[in-house]
């Protein structure tokens, strides 16, 4: 009965953050299939550590930690691995289901591709704030960092996103 | 390009953020592979439980067995092999435990074949991993052989017409395996093979004698008419008949007999003879049947172990619109890494399949840089000019221009856009199609249209061929390839 109850508190998490975790790992890596296989990932091994008897205090930051470690992994293979070579950068990227279009396809692979260039940190700390609309104290929560430390990188990152579209 | 500097980009980031989101088949298909997860997860526990009951000691409850094997053998335990933690309750609990869960004479002779294709399957993958050692195979053929022999003397006890259809049925994948086992140079156990193959194709003919003086309705003979045509055409649809691989050319001669076999049947049936027909399509069905494991369990990777320390590759994968087929690049690795990596992939396919028995066996074959070849064949086509897409695309009127999707420049990388291919490099995007690209960009030149058209290129042959689709206009492509 417990497994039972526990299966579905997960089921529950699933189903309010697995958009959210899409967009954001979908805005790191720019690649639709790429994103859905991090999602997916993040979500078993949040299953693969609750499963085993660990608390989570806050389950919101704990899942955005999965998949940031994970997205780091991707970043690692795909430098490392010529193999990846063939993984298309720019996927399918606009959401075919978007039912609101509140953004014009062009218009959002513009911003797609400025993102893309943003370095690290600078382009998760953006993502996080603008895409995903965490506060800068909710992302300090989520990555260990000091808030100002969280509010400098979106400051600098917004000004890289301009003299990109500048040039 | 220009620019169009967004007043505030903050909205705009807020805005490009609400547009994209999982879709419901997404969504579902996730939720879907989560709870496969998490049942996978429970199952493994049972299994641990009961690997420590028996290191411990423990009487394990007849009543904990029946449930485990109730609620579904896990795939881990079934993707188990000799010298895998799991293979010995794979062999040792699951398959008597199942085996005693057979409750018709029927059922009990087609468990013995599956056993019989397991212990097969298990010799292949070994030989494949280059892990095989005599001990092993002897224990496996052995093993092989002791449930064909149960098998075959079990079919004396069924009607003749069930006799036959599984006598022909573990004919055609026995005759499959002898040339997946000759393919890794197994001669001593393709002979074995050859061995029983000949006993249950005479136990057959004797069946089929008996059944030949007997009554079929025309509407069976019909029926069966009907299933064999959905059999071909669920194997045509499996098998790449586009597809130049071993496997694949094996599998094509296979059923182009299927047809011929069936098309008598038909005409059997016109005729009046009901009974012939049956044979006929008896036979189309032991064409299809190998077929199917010849392809569905034959080679993917290519690569032959005699030659694999002079292998080169870049990249391989798996094409997920057709599971069966792998586009490769010849290979450049030391060849323990390439086999592992190998076994890697093979392991991915098979998850990919429905049948449990299915897997991969691999070869390594001996290829020559494809990719000089390659370039050779550009530069003498577009003369004087630098390897740029503007050139390519002029020269070759069948290259699309994502096909220069991630491909390299010197100075850059040109990315297939929603508003075309751009060229980034120094930190912005430009409308440049002019820059001329680097030698890996060249190879993966090569490798974005080998994918596209979904062929490979391991030899010289094969990099001509996909030279000359280059040189055809699209639609000529769309057509030849249906």
């Amino acid at each position: 009965m417990e497994q039972n109850k526990l299966q579905q508190d997960f089921l529950e998490i699933y189903n309010e953050l697995s958009d959210a975790i899409f967009k954001h790992c979908f805005f790191r890596v720019s690649n639709r299939e790429a994103a859905l296989d991090l999602t997916q990932d993040t979500f078993t091994k949040t299953w693969d550590f609750v499963s085993k008897g660990n608390d989570i205090h806050d389950v919101r930051a704990f899942v955005y930690r999965v998949a940031n470690n994970l997205i780091i992994d991707f970043y690692r293979k795909k430098k490392s691995q010529s193999l990846d070579a063939y993984l298309e950068e720019v996927g399918d990227i606009a959401d075919t289901h978007n039912q609101e279009n509140t953004l014009h396809r062009a218009e959002l692979s513009e911003i797609l591709l400025k993102v893309r260039l943003l370095e690290e940190p600078y382009r998760q700390a953006v993502v996080m704030r603008y895409v995903d609309g965490l506060s800068p104290k909710e992302i300090a929560e989520i990555l260990k960092e000091q808030p100002n430390t969280i509010s400098v990188r979106i400051s600098r990152g917004v000004q890289q996103l301009q003299t990109l579209y500048e040039k | 390009m220009k620019n169009n500097i967004p007043n505030n980009i903050e909205d705009l980031l807020q805005q490009a953020g609400s547009s994209v989101r999982l879709s419901d088949t997404e969504k579902n298909t996730q939720r879907t592979l989560l709870m496969t997860h998490i049942e996978q997860k429970k199952k493994q526990k049972w299994y641990t439980a009961i690997l420590h009951a028996q290191t411990t000691r423990f009487v394990v409850a007849p009543l904990t067995i029946c449930l485990l094997v109730v609620t579904g053998v896990s795939a881990s335990s079934l993707d188990a092999y000799p010298g895998d933690i799991l293979y010995g309750i794979k062999t040792n609990i699951v398959e008597p435990v199942v085996a005693l869960v057979q409750f018709s004479d029927e059922a009990e002779v087609l468990y013995e074949k599956k056993l019989t294709e397991r212990r097969l399957d298990e010799v292949l993958v070994l030989a494949a991993r280059n892990t095989l050692n005599d001990v092993d195979k002897e224990s496996l053929v052995s093993e092989a052989e002791r449930h064909l022999t149960i098998l075959s003397k079990s079919t004396e006890t069924l009607s003749p017409e069930f006799a036959v259809e599984i006598l022909s049925d573990t004919e055609a994948t026995l005759r499959a395996y002898e040339k997946l086992f000759s393919r890794v140079d197994e001669k001593e156990t393709t002979d074995i093979l050859s061995s029983h193959v000949a006993i249950l194709n005479k136990k057959r003919l004797t069946n089929e004698m008996q059944i030949s003086g007997s009554y079929v309705k025309k509407e069976d003979a019909e029926k069966k008419s009907q299933d064999i045509k959905e059999f071909l055409a669920l194997v045509q649809g499996g098998v790449d008949l586009e597809g130049q691989m071993q496997g694949a050319l094996e599998a094509q001669a296979q059923l182009r007999l299927a047809e011929e076999a069936l098309h008598s049947g038909e005409e059997n049936i016109s005729a009046g003879s009901y009974t012939q027909a049956m044979l006929s399509f008896s036979r189309a069905s032991r064409f299809i049947r190998e077929a199917q494991v010849v392809f569905n369990t034959g080679v993917y990777l290519a690569i032959r172990p005699q030659t694999v320390e002079r292998a080169t590759t870049d990249s391989i994968r798996v094409n997920d619109e057709a599971p069966v087929a792998i586009a490769i690049a010849p290979i450049k690795k030391e060849s323990s890494e390439l086999v592992n990596e190998a076994t890697m992939l093979s392991k991915q396919v098979t998850a990919s399949f429905a049948q449990e028995t299915s897997m991969v066996s691999v070869e390594v074959i001996d290829s020559e840089d494809v990719y000089e070849i390659f370039k050779t064949l550009i530069k003498s086509n577009i003369g004087n000019y630098e390897i740029t897409p503007v050139s390519v695309m002029k020269t070759f009127p069948g290259v699309r221009p994502e096909d220069f999707n991630n491909v390299n420049t010197e100075h850059g990388v040109y990315i297939m856009t929603e508003i075309g291919l751009l060229l980034q490099a120094n930190g912005s995007l430009e409308n440049d199609n002019t820059e001329e690209i680097s030698e890996a960009g060249e190879r993966q030149l090569l490798l974005n249209i080998a994918l596209r058209l979904k062929v490979e290129f391991v030899t010289r042959t094969d990099v001509e061929y996909i030279v000359g689709i280059m040189k055809i206009k699209e639609s000529s492509i769309e057509t030849s390839l249906e």
